[in-house]
């Protein structure tokens, strides 16, 4: 089965050992943001690093661009140059970048993924800024847009995952960090559509988070997780 | 062996059911663990009468599974009698608090005697880490600057947010164990090669996880880079040296 992991940072330089570590667990491709440091701080080089991979690999990787919201009308700026690079969508980490998803300053930057299309990838399971009902309020803000629940919200929200996936239809749940058995009851609850595979590369181990998958019930088609979900969250820009 | 030093035996707690004894064993059995320090999954809030529940619960299945007290802060006085009771009666092994489903803080005062008699006991305590306001690994940290003959243990050793605070912790005071259960994969790499290797305990959460957990954290434990002495440390000989496994 290809399979298409949608949460792998790509630390600068190392674009050899993540296309490798793919290689040897069958995934064909990955969807890459910056390091840290370029997620709180350095922006642009981080969305340089990130599409000048893409652009060498553009069969395999697929970028999301970052900027920190406290840029204002510079972080716009800096995503519409990384989207004339060729990177497919935004993520946004708060816990990291310092706000809370309910801060205005961050609509702008939705506002442009809406624009070009892109769905929004965010890191949650932090209070008190990166909750999973917070983020259903940004995705009920933004139907047009489709978000990613980084992480599923990991690792005291479990109670608040079925009514957030409920609300949202244009919401969907990452499955790294997440224990199997409450993957099983959430599909249950909300449905395998909303759930898209990832494997927070190279902080989780690959290994492990694929084989996770690969332990849910015989009834869970793994095709959608692996691979169907996460091209329809990615709409037209992938 | 394996010894797994955090799992949750049977219980109700809202509409979420524990495994039954018999069907525990059996996942025991089918994963290769063959001893559990098991814990109450109701008794967080309402301890008193969960020890003697969850004593019942292990009868028959001596040499496999070890059942932990938990004790009610708010009770006071009579947490700590409590405590006694369970330990010096009915034989329980070691204290189990999660600070966060209990509602209480590690600073106060009623905690605090609790505390002062389990470090009379000889047993572990441990907590539930990683979730504010009030299982923070540095909070835990502060109570073994406060208690340093008290042996405290670190379930879930600050999962994905706080696994920083519980490497500090880890390194800084002696008496802090670390117990990676759900912890990133990168966090527990970090901790093998910064934390004495005696400091580490294997743990699934069993109870509150499944059987699949279990094979996920097993494999977890061997795909660490480890020798193989190190490996057995982590999975049974450290905390052999916590806890008396002695029928």
């Amino acid at each position: 089965m290809e399979i298409i992991d949608c949460a792998c940072t790509l630390l600068k330089g190392r674009v050899r050992e993540l296309l490798v570590e793919m290689d040897r667990h069958g995934i064909e491709r990955a969807i890459i943001a910056p390091e840290r440091n370029f997620i709180a701080v350095e922006n642009k080089p981080g969305n340089s690093y990130v599409a000048a991979a893409v652009s060498h690999h553009p069969d395999r990787l697929i970028g999301f661009a970052v900027a920190s919201p406290w840029y204002g009308r510079k972080a716009v700026a800096e995503l519409e140059r990384a989207f004339e690079l060729g990177l497919s969508g935004l993520k946004i980490f708060p816990a990291v970048q310092g706000f809370i998803l309910a801060d205005p300053q961050i609509f702008p930057l939705i506002e442009f993924a809406e624009k070009v299309g892109w769905p929004v990838y965010c890191v949650t399971g932090t209070p008190i800024c990166a909750m999973p009902l917070q983020l259903a309020e940004l995705a009920e803000r933004y139907p047009g847009v489709n978000f990613i629940m980084g992480h599923g919200g990991f690792c005291d929200f479990w109670n608040d995952i079925p009514d957030a996936l409920s609300r949202c239809p244009n919401l969907f749940i990452e499955t790294s960090y997440v224990l199997p058995s409450q993957i099983s009851a959430w599909i249950k609850e909300a449905g395998i559509r909303k759930f898209v595979f990832g494997s927070d590369f190279p902080f989780s181990s690959l290994d492990l988070e694929i084989k996770k998958i690969n332990l849910l019930g015989e009834a869970v088609d793994k095709q959608r997780i692996f691979r169907r979900n996460i091209l329809r969250a990615l709409g037209k820009s992938r | 062996m394996i010894i797994d030093c955090h799992t949750h035996l049977f219980g109700r707690w809202l509409n979420l059911r524990g495994i039954r004894p018999r069907d525990f064993v059996r996942i025991m059995d089918e994963t290769g663990i063959e001893k559990a320090c098991v814990f109450t999954l109701e008794g967080f809030f309402d301890a008193r009468g969960a020890n003697d529940r969850l004593l019942s619960l292990t009868r028959g299945f001596e040499g496999r599974l070890y059942p932990f007290a938990t004790v009610d802060p708010h009770m006071g006085d009579q947490a700590v009698r409590d405590l006694r009771r369970a330990v010096l009666k009915l034989g329980m092994r070691g204290l189990k608090v999660h600070p966060w489903l209990q509602a209480f803080s590690l600073t106060n005062a009623y905690f605090l005697k609790v505390v002062e008699e389990a470090i009379r006991l000889n047993i572990p305590i441990i907590f539930h880490s990683g979730s504010p306001p009030y299982a923070c690994p540095t909070q835990i940290g502060n109570l073994a600057r406060k208690f340093p003959e008290a042996k405290l243990i670190l379930g879930e050793a600050g999962l994905k947010d706080l696994w920083l605070d519980a490497l500090a912790v880890g390194i800084k005071y002696p008496n802090i164990y670390l117990c990676p259960a759900a912890s990133p994969f990168s966090a527990v790499k970090e901790m093998i090669s910064t934390i004495p290797i005696g400091k580490l305990l294997f743990g699934t959460d069993l109870g509150f996880s499944q059987k699949e957990e279990v094979l996920l954290e097993i494999e977890k434990i061997r795909l660490l880079p480890l020798t193989e002495k190190e490996r057995r440390m982590v999975f049974s000989e450290n905390i052999m040296t916590l806890v008396n496994f002695d029928d």
